[in-house]
């Protein structure tokens, strides 16, 4: 424990502490976090107040608390099972730490420690007011109030302990393939990619009513039971929900049954913990000896010289070190990769689930020109953002070169054509991504509902290469403006809120501004009999709007290009 | 040659100079060490050179081309080779020389009559096509001064190059910056071994606190010393500037 503890303070002091040049981080930055902060939380918890008054009228507090606590979970486990691959698997420092004279598992929890304490103040910022307000507007008790203690201090350890279960059997996997980075990433993808596909399956393809509700009751029944499924796939944290709204459980007696449900969540957090001592014990530091040892094994390109030009040169120099990176590739093309399967699954399910329920119906004109167009819009945000306007690959092109960004600085080529190819590096895997999940939308579409709305599928195509554009070079320029050269773990330059956060969070802001255009829009044409492709107006605004934006960046790039530069130092 | 003039930076947050008011001139076919305690300039001084530091006051000029002004041009003539074997980790040996070679637009014939010989010599043709991650740090540094000189630069810089580095190899080192440099070239490097200074340097350099204390060949700083040997000049410098 002595160990444990020490290792943890040290690795969080690297965490915390402020930089050699005495500046943490820049009070723009700081300003900027705290702005997008206070607007996501304050946002978050205005909903939760609407929906708590409404929503404790019909009984529904317990679901809708349940919901919170599953999206806090499922975003901590998948963001938190990257951070994990990244921070215990891939870190620079692990070499160092086998080293030590202590045990593996100090050396492991220790780590997840540090991962907690990053996924926690981010999974407390956004959920914490939300639940403070939605107790508050349905009038909970006090119970409700240790629940959220409870799911601030429990609920990332227990979505963290699972994604560390997950992370055995794909680093075990990964293991294979030391040294030959690109066949490790892409390993490492498609089971991420897998165990992603099938959760999400799982959770929306799960035996729905098999009657039309008729009055608003058993319309809320059926939504519930709707909410319901879902949130059995993560039972402990809906039994968390249920302790804290005193909901109906498993016992007659209500306080049996809160403490049962407490008991259950508690149990599965020791539980999933146990599991993961012994497992790490046995399997972690095998793991990691693997992926640090030096492999005799020769690389199986060719072997000849092979002559580019400096452009060219430059973008396979900067594919290679990515993509035989496991912890970057991972990092930068997951959403890339699981953006095509995710389009898949969500036309796949909402096709399916339109042809059930509209089957026969005589709703089929105008509700169907709606669903239809809030459908192809939601499908067109998930390309939006997983593809293209969260490209990590982009928002990292100079901080994942670390120290080798001295290169940069030597050799005998402008920057402007450095920067060319680095935005040329960026866009590639957001095209591919983007138009291999155009393909899947449509084939998934046609195939299962065999209708496709082409006017607003060309209004998207139009949209997404500027998008892509105005996201590549402001993610350029500001990494180039601030680059994180001195990172000691790939986490490090990934989870960096200047680098990749505040880029997320305007792609983010900017999709769903393009996406409510294009739904706006839609509506607007389907409800005025005007036909259902009226989307594709909302899209081409979205595509005058990166346009412009895209201008603006590129001309702020090309003017500070030099200066920054000049400036990068390691 | 290479003329430095007047050439001073000063860090930010750091009001010491790192270099102050660097004067001096490296000559076409020569060796020159560039010698100091730890934090004297040298490094500094070898980033300004080879474009990565921005000069704050003074010039310097590469075969005419200012580095500031006509960086990618200066930067053409020159060779760099790091004290730290900072490489891209998962580029092979070969991908490595033939990223270099393509930057600088060197056919394929050429690096391939520059780097093989090179290859036996440091004995690294079975590493050549495996990861520079695998590499030791001695195998780091070879494959950087292979990159460094597959362009035939007019000027070698190398950072404290021997650092690590067995005999053999440190011989090796030794051997092919004087071959450079008899080519008709210009070798620059730090270090802290003065031994090796000594033995191969035309020409010698201390820095101390930024300034230039002393250049010259051995001969010229011996007796402006009173014959002192280099190890006792260079540490009676240091002291003098406590």
């Amino acid at each position: 424990m002595r160990n444990f503890l020490l290792l943890t303070k040290a690795q969080l002091k690297m965490l915390f502490r402020k930089d050699a040049s005495g500046r943490s981080r820049s009070t723009a930055t700081l300003m900027g976090f705290i702005i997008c902060g206070a607007v996501i939380s304050v946002g978050i918890a205005i909903a939760c107040g609407f929906a708590g008054r409404f929503f404790s009228q019909y009984g529904f507090v317990t679901e809708m608390t349940a919901l919170i606590l599953a999206v806090d979970f499922v975003l901590t486990l998948v963001f938190g099972t990257v951070a994990i691959l990244s921070y215990l698997y891939f870190s620079r420092d692990n070499e160092f730490m086998l080293g030590l004279p202590v045990g593996i598992n100090s050396v492991f929890f220790s780590k997840l420690a540090v991962v907690y304490v990053e996924e926690a103040i981010v999974g407390t910022l956004l959920s914490l007011p939300g639940l403070i307000v939605l107790g508050i507007t349905a009038a909970q008790l006090p119970v409700f109030y240790l629940m959220i203690v409870l799911s601030v201090l429990f609920l990332p350890v227990l979505a963290l302990l699972v994604g560390s279960v997950i992370s055995f059997p794909l680093m075990y996997i990964v293991g294979f393939f030391k040294n030959k980075g690109a066949a490790a990433s892409v390993i490492l993808l498609l089971l991420f990619a897998v165990i992603m596909t099938v959760y999400v399956l799982v959770a929306n393809l799960a035996p729905q009513a098999a009657t039309e509700p008729s009055t608003p009751e058993a319309m809320f029944e059926a939504a519930k039971n709707a909410v319901r499924t879902p949130l059995y796939i993560i039972y402990p944290v809906f039994c968390l929900a249920r302790f804290g709204t005193a909901g109906q459980g498993l016992a007659s007696s209500p306080a049996l049954s809160m403490t049962i449900d407490l008991l259950i969540f508690l149990g599965t957090v020791a539980l999933s913990a146990a599991i993961v001592v012994i497992i790490s014990s046995l399997v972690y530091k095998h793991t990691i000896l693997r992926q640090t040892e030096n492999s005799s094994v020769t690389s199986g390109g060719k072997k000849e010289y092979e002559s580019s030009g400096a452009l060219k040169a430059i973008v396979k120099k900067d594919w290679k070190e990515l993509s035989r990176n496991p912890a970057f590739a991972f990092q930068c093309l997951a959403g890339a990769v699981l953006s095509p399967v995710f389009v898949i699954v969500m036309a796949i399910i909402t096709n399916v689930r339109m042809s059930d329920g509209l089957e026969g119906s005589e709703l089929v004109g105008v509700a169907s020109e709606t669903v239809n167009c809030i459908v192809l819009c939601t499908i067109v945000l998930i390309m939006q953002i997983m593809s293209v306007t969260t490209n990590i690959c982009a928002m990292t092109s100079f901080t994942r070169e670390g120290k080798a960004f001295i290169y940069d600085k030597i050799i005998p080529v402008s920057y402007s054509v450095q920067i060319k190819a680095k935005r040329l590096l960026s866009l590639i895997p957001a095209a591919v991504s983007c138009a291999l999940s155009f393909v899947a939308a449509v084939v998934a579409s046609v195939i299962v509902s065999g209708k496709v709305d082409v006017l607003s599928l060309i209004g998207a195509a139009v949209m997404l290469p500027f998008c892509a554009l105005f996201s590549a070079d402001y993610s350029l320029y500001r990494d180039l403006k601030k680059p994180k050269l001195d990172w000691v773990t790939p986490k490090e330059a990934v989870k960096n809120f200047a680098t990749t956060g505040i880029p997320t969070l305007v792609g983010l802001i900017f999709s769903f501004l393009s996406t409510a255009a294009a739904v706006g829009c839609g509506l607007a044409f389907a409800l005025n009999g005007l036909g259902g492709s009226g989307a594709a107006i909302g899209y081409a605004a979205g595509a005058v709007m990166y346009f412009a934006l895209w201008l603006v960046f590129r001309k702020k790039l090309n003017a500070n290009a030099t200066a920054y530069y000049e400036r990068a130092s390691i | 040659m290479v003329k430095f003039t007047g050439v001073t930076k000063t860090y930010a947050g750091n009001p010491v100079k790192a270099v102050d008011g660097l004067d001096l001139t490296l000559n076409v076919g020569e060796i020159f060490g560039f010698l100091g305690p730890n934090g004297a300039g040298k490094t500094t001084t070898i980033k300004m050179l080879t474009g990565i530091l921005e000069i704050d006051e003074g010039s310097i000029e590469i075969f005419g081309h200012d580095i500031g002004k006509d960086s990618v041009e200066a930067k053409k003539l020159l060779g760099y080779v790091t004290d730290s074997g900072v490489l891209f980790e998962k580029l092979t040996g070969r991908e490595f020389v033939d990223f270099m070679a393509d930057v600088y637009g060197v056919s394929l014939d050429e690096r391939r009559e520059r780097t093989e010989p090179l290859l036996d010599r440091f004995e690294l043709r079975g590493a050549f096509d495996k990861q520079i991650g695998t590499y030791s740090h001695g195998m780091k540094q070879k494959i950087a001064i292979i990159g460094a000189l597959v362009h035939d630069p007019k000027v070698l810089v190398l950072d404290e190059p021997m650092v690590g580095l067995d005999p053999q190899s440190v011989r090796e080192f030794k051997d092919i910056m004087r071959m450079h440099a008899d080519a008709g070239n210009i070798v620059f490097f730090s270090t802290h071994v003065l031994d090796m200074a000594e033995k191969i340097c035309d020409r010698i350099g201390i820095i101390n606190k930024g300034k230039l204390i002393m250049a010259g060949d051995l001969d010229e700083i011996k007796a402006a010393k009173g014959d002192e040997s280099l190890e006792d000049i260079f540490l009676s410098v240091a002291a003098a500037e406590r």
